[in-house]
């Protein structure tokens, strides 16, 4: 299953705190063949500038919709300006890129799921944690943020069934500390955990998890997005990794951080 | 119907836009939304007689109208080429031009002899900005005498087409086409990247993994322009022009500063269909402009100058 070129029609948008911003976007192609843990590489800017693309993980997949949904953080001028595009605006975008999250509740019936995410890294876990759920799966996910509004999509996951454990830097809500405190404590009967944030968060998850399996959702800067450039190489045992073509999905212990 | 053909000394190729090398891999990537039948021909990534690990990430960054790349060559070596991807690319009605690199002079050789009698090798690119392990990692593409010496060598072990790939980071870029030509390349094609840096100044560190890298896009089309408009004044070979190229009416300044042919790299990245969309806005510009074949625009603008 390869990626497209097509339209992405942006549906809906909801601004979040600190900047970030949900994007709902019709792409029927896109949303009909995504999985879990794709991304979308987005042409951010009408005039070619900035030049490249930006990556964003798939928050949201809704075939029935024909719509995906972006949580993006506004960081620089490619981010400021897909934030602040109206609804009814175009973009143009590749995807679905990427290989995605492992799916083994597709073939057993029982498991228990562990998301683990720092801030915006909460994106790319959202759908497979929905479709895990969904399948009957136990699912669980540890959030933590700077603070109590940094707390991204909290609500609308518990809604779905998902047991929601947060923590927070400043201890305005939730536990006061770091999410990797929490797992210390939620771990045991995990089967699965999945996560996304900062590197040095993911080296702790990776240090805690050697008796489960552990994938990673994992960041480079990109160029081409699809595998051509090279540009998104991360180092593993025997040589480098391609973030965009081999992952953005890996197992915590396939990569060096 | 507007003639589109051109001919790199013994190449002919149907049109004269090709992908550039390390922007495209080897077709794959691109082959199901850019038909590579349409396209004058595909230069494929640097490949080397053993697999290059590359670099450290991270490996590019996007700068003004341009980006810095620092991918060090990373490519699974000549073996691999051949049995895997070669075969793949036979597929396709279009000219394989296989980039070769080197830390060598006899590698160069070697990858040279190789190819020679491998199907469906329409021409050689040599990639002389790779460092020379025996100066001290200096390129091999940065003074004409170990230019001309890699050419000769390249030239003596193969029959197939030779395209000497000039560096922009020199002072004289003529001088190193008037070099290569005289030993006996069968065309240049320029301009690689410019070698650039960027500080990430919150970070307090540079921002890519081996510090520095090469800059491409359009922000270095003017340069290439000029450089291509020396070289086409110095030498009697034919050039194939590249550097920022993202739509035809900048494939065609190329062309009228005396290109055969051009390339398109960076400008994949952001819209993978560029190299068609160049092709056919050339047509475009040719039929408007009443020309019957693009050979008849080739070094137009110097036409009562140089
Ligand atoms: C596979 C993948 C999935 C991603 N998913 C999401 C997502 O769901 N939501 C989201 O908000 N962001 C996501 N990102 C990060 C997002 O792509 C970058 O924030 C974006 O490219 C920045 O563009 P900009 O023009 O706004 O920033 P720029 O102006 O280019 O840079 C501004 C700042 O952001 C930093 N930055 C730039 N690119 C990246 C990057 N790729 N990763 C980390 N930092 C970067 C720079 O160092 C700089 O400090 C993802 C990245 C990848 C590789
Ligand atoms: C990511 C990347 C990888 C490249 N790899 C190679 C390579 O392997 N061999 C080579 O001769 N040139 C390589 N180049 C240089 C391009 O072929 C081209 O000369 C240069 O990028 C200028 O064209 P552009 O501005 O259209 O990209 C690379 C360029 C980029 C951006
Ligand atoms: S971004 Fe080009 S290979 Fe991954």
């Amino acid at each position: 299953m390869t990626w497209q070129q097509c339209q992405a029609v942006i549906s809906r948008r909801s601004e979040l705190p600190h900047g970030h911003i949900l994007l709902g976007l019709k792409a029927p192609p896109v949303a009909a063949r995504a999985r879990p843990g794709q991304f979308l590489h987005v042409r951010c800017g009408g005039d070619g500038w900035p030049l490249l693309r930006r990556p964003f993980s798939l928050a949201g997949i809704l075939p029935a919709e024909g719509e995906v949904e972006l949580l993006v953080r506004r960081v620089g001028k490619g981010t400021a300006w897909l934030a602040s595009q109206p609804v009814g605006q175009v973009l143009d975008v590749l995807g679905p890129l990427g290989n995605g999250f492992p799916r083994p509740w597709q073939k057993q019936k029982q498991g228990d799921l562990l998301g683990v995410a720092g801030g915006v890294g909460v994106a790319p876990l959202v759908p497979a944690l929905l479709e895990a759920a969904r399948t009957g799966w136990d699912v669980g996910l540890l959030l933590g943020a700077q603070d109590a509004p940094g707390l991204l999509l909290v609500e609308r996951l518990r809604a779905s069934g998902i047991d929601v454990s947060t923590c927070t830097e400043d201890g305005s809500y939730g536990r006061q500390g770091l999410v990797t405190e929490l797992l210390a404590e939620r771990l045991p009967g995990a089967s699965l955990v999945f996560a996304c944030g900062p590197p040095g968060m993911l080296r702790v998850v990776r240090e805690m998890t050697t008796a489960v399996e552990c994938y990673f959702s994992l960041e480079e800067r990109m160029a081409c997005g699809v595998g051509a450039c090279l540009g998104c190489a991360c180092q593993s045992g025997d040589g480098y990794h391609l973030v965009c073509r081999d992952g953005p999905v890996f197992s915590a212990r396939e990569v060096q951080l | 119907m507007i003639d589109l053909t051109v001919d790199i000394g013994r190449l002919r190729l149907k049109n004269p836009v090709l992908t550039a090398s390390g922007t495209c891999g080897y077709g794959r990537e691109y082959a199901h939304i850019l038909d590579l039948n349409q396209l004058g021909g595909i230069m494929v990534k640097g490949t080397s007689l053993v697999p290059w690990a590359g670099n450290p990430a991270p490996r590019v960054v996007e700068t003004p109208a341009g980006m810095l790349n620092a991918i060090g060559l990373q490519n699974p070596g000549l073996d691999y080429f051949l049995h895997t991807e070669l075969p793949w690319l036979r597929q396709f009605d279009t000219a394989v031009v296989v980039n070769i690199a080197a830390h060598q002079i006899e590698e160069y050789a070697e990858l040279a002899r190789r190819l020679d009698n491998a199907a469906g090798v329409a021409a050689l690119e040599v990639n002389i900005s790779c460092p020379n392990v025996r100066q001290g990692g200096l390129s091999f593409g940065s003074d004409p005498l170990t230019a001309h010496r890699v050419t000769a060598a390249v030239r003596q072990a193969t029959s197939l087409p030779v395209i000497v790939k000039l560096t922009p980071n020199v002072t004289d870029i003529a001088a190193l086409a008037r070099a290569v030509a005289e030993a006996g390349a069968d065309a240049v094609s320029l301009i690689n990247t410019l070698l650039g840096m960027v500080i990430d100044v919150r970070a307090r560190r540079p921002a890519l993994g081996n510090i520095v890298g090469g800059l491409s896009g359009p922000a270095i089309r003017p340069v290439a322009v000029r450089m291509v408009w020396e070289v086409a004044g110095a030498v009697s070979i034919p050039v194939i022009g590249m550097g920022g190229i993202t739509c035809a009416e900048d494939a065609l300044q190329f062309l009228m500063a005396g290109a055969s042919a051009v390339a398109i790299g960076t400008a994949t990245f952001a819209n993978p269909r560029a190299p068609f969309e160049v092709m056919k806005g050339m047509a475009a510009f040719l039929q408007e402009e009443g020309f019957t074949a693009v050979s008849d625009i080739i070094g137009l603008a110097r036409r009562g100058i140089a």
